[in-house]
């Protein structure tokens, strides 16, 4: 499968916005395609941040039920995708606060876990194991970041929004968002640039 | 995003970079399972509403003529009637019975202001102090009247002053005006004494009106039997005037031949 944000930028006819116009004026079959353009990046942005995969399904299931109850609400102020984020980063918030420990995904600690993020490629085992090594060290190089960091790198990666649309919904500014994203890239590099040093 | 400044396109080479990296490890999907309990209460949200909206328009509408037709019962049962429609009428009706057949023919179409004027002229009689003592008379023979309520017929003194009375509502309202100007020329003192026993002579006139009325002859019969006794007390002209008034109350009523051998010729057809 695709990531989310390769799904983003396909040559669909219909937007997201209107998608959700759609489900809100009762066509239920729109709401299938929406989430499906849309649940692998959610899920992966909640799954980075939350730790645990169960706490994600949970918080993953509670965005989603956000958006079906807002349904009749909806207007088109901005990209779906911010909505879709902005609720998505409150949820994530709600989590913390009901939970306050942080379990973060640890490779190394779980390698069950490391085989899931990393699937198998069946064409070229030996570039998959690779890709998969190099995975595993940015994912455990991200488990690291500060929590700012990291959630500005998942919504650009997995969201696919701008600076200005990450300082919406992280309820910052512009120059902050961007300061944050840089630090998080910079950090990931070092921290793949180590781990193959070390290797 | 296309970034403009250095910084911006230095940002987006590092992001390229990582991303690519990232991407190749981000295969984390949510379970089917979970994917089937969103879809289906995405469908549920959908559908819920319309099923709603099936039974709930019919029952507000059921609910609003129920609430409707049980307060306009409510209302119209506890309505109470109409003092100034009814109240007159009712009046009216029960003077109508107690009064004399003139009367009750006469009172129902006339406007409040005739009656007025009709009362005046009776006002006016007793107002002068030479007729006080029969006005008096009159208010005790109609309370005589009152009290032997059968012995209306035989008694010929109560109906008989009536008939003046009667007669006075032909008076024309000038005599009072003439009066009250003649009393102008005296003194302040006098006008107002004239005044005072005016009104006061005219409520207890109007009073013994009323008297009379209520003990007046209510059927012909009694009328003409009232005349009778006149006739055989010899009051022959006060008998005339009186079968004058009922002929005119009564004008096809079959007469006696001795009380219409009393009529002139053209009252007497």
């Amino acid at each position: 499968m695709l990531p989310a944000r390769l799904t983003l930028v396909s040559a669909d006819p219909v937007s997201d916005e209107q998608l959700m116009l759609r489900y809100r004026d009762g066509n239920a079959a729109a709401f299938d395609e929406l989430y499906g353009r849309h649940r692998g990046g959610v899920f992966r942005y909640v799954l980075r941040q939350v730790g645990l995969r169960s706490a994600a399904e949970e918080v993953f299931q509670e965005i989603w039920m956000n958006i079906i109850s807002s349904r009749a609400r909806y207007r088109v102020e901005a990209r779906f995708a911010t909505f879709l984020y902005h609720v998505a980063h409150n949820c994530v918030i709600d989590h913390f606060r009901r939970k306050t420990p942080l379990h973060l995904i640890s490779l190394d600690d779980d390698p069950e876990e490391a085989h899931q993020v990393a699937g198998p490629d069946r064409d070229q085992p030996e570039r998959a194991v690779a890709l998969r090594q190099s995975a595993a060290k940015l994912l455990n190089a991200l488990a690291l970041l500060p929590p700012e960091q990291r959630e500005v790198f998942l919504l650009h990666e997995e969201g696919g929004l701008t600076l200005q649309e990450i300082a919406g919904v992280t309820g910052t500014g512009r120059e902050t968002a961007k300061s944050r994203l840089r630090y998080a890239l910079a950090r990931l590099r070092e921290g793949i640039e180590h781990e193959a040093d070390i290797a | 995003m296309k970034p403009t400044l250095p910084e911006d396109r230095e940002l987006e080479k590092m992001g390229s970079e990582v991303s690519e990296r990232y991407r190749a490890g981000a295969q984390d999907e949510p379970p089917a399972r979970l994917d089937a309990t969103i879809q289906a209460a995405a469908r549920r949200e959908v559908e819920q509403p319309r099923q709603r909206r099936n039974w709930q328009m019919p029952a507000s509408i059921a609910a609003m003529l129920v609430l409707g037709v049980s307060l306009v019962l409510v209302v119209r049962d506890k309505e109470p009637p109409l003092p100034s429609l009814e109240q007159p009428a009712a009046d009216e009706a029960k003077l109508a019975k107690s009064a004399p057949p003139q009367l009750a023919m006469k009172t129902p179409p006339k406007p409040r202001a005739n009656i007025h004027r009709e009362e005046r002229p009776s006002r006016e009689r007793s107002a002068r102090p030479d007729r006080e003592p029969a006005a008096r008379d009159e208010v005790g023979a109609a309370q005589e009247n009152a009290t032997a309520s059968g012995a209306v017929a035989q008694s010929a003194p109560a109906p008989a002053p009536a008939a003046p009375a009667a007669a006075g509502q032909a008076k024309p309202a000038e005599q009072e005006q003439t009066r009250i100007a003649e009393s102008s020329d005296s003194s302040p003192n006098k006008k107002d004494k004239v005044l005072a026993d005016a009104a006061k002579e005219s409520r207890s006139g109007v009073q013994a009106l009323r008297r009379q009325e209520a003990t007046a002859p209510t059927q012909p019969r009694e009328w003409l039997d009232e005349i009778d006794g006149m006739l055989r007390d010899g009051k022959e002209a006060e008998a005339r005037r009186r079968l004058l008034d009922f002929r005119q109350q009564y004008p096809h009523y079959a007469l006696p031949e001795r009380l219409q051998a009393l009529l002139p010729p053209e009252a007497a057809k």
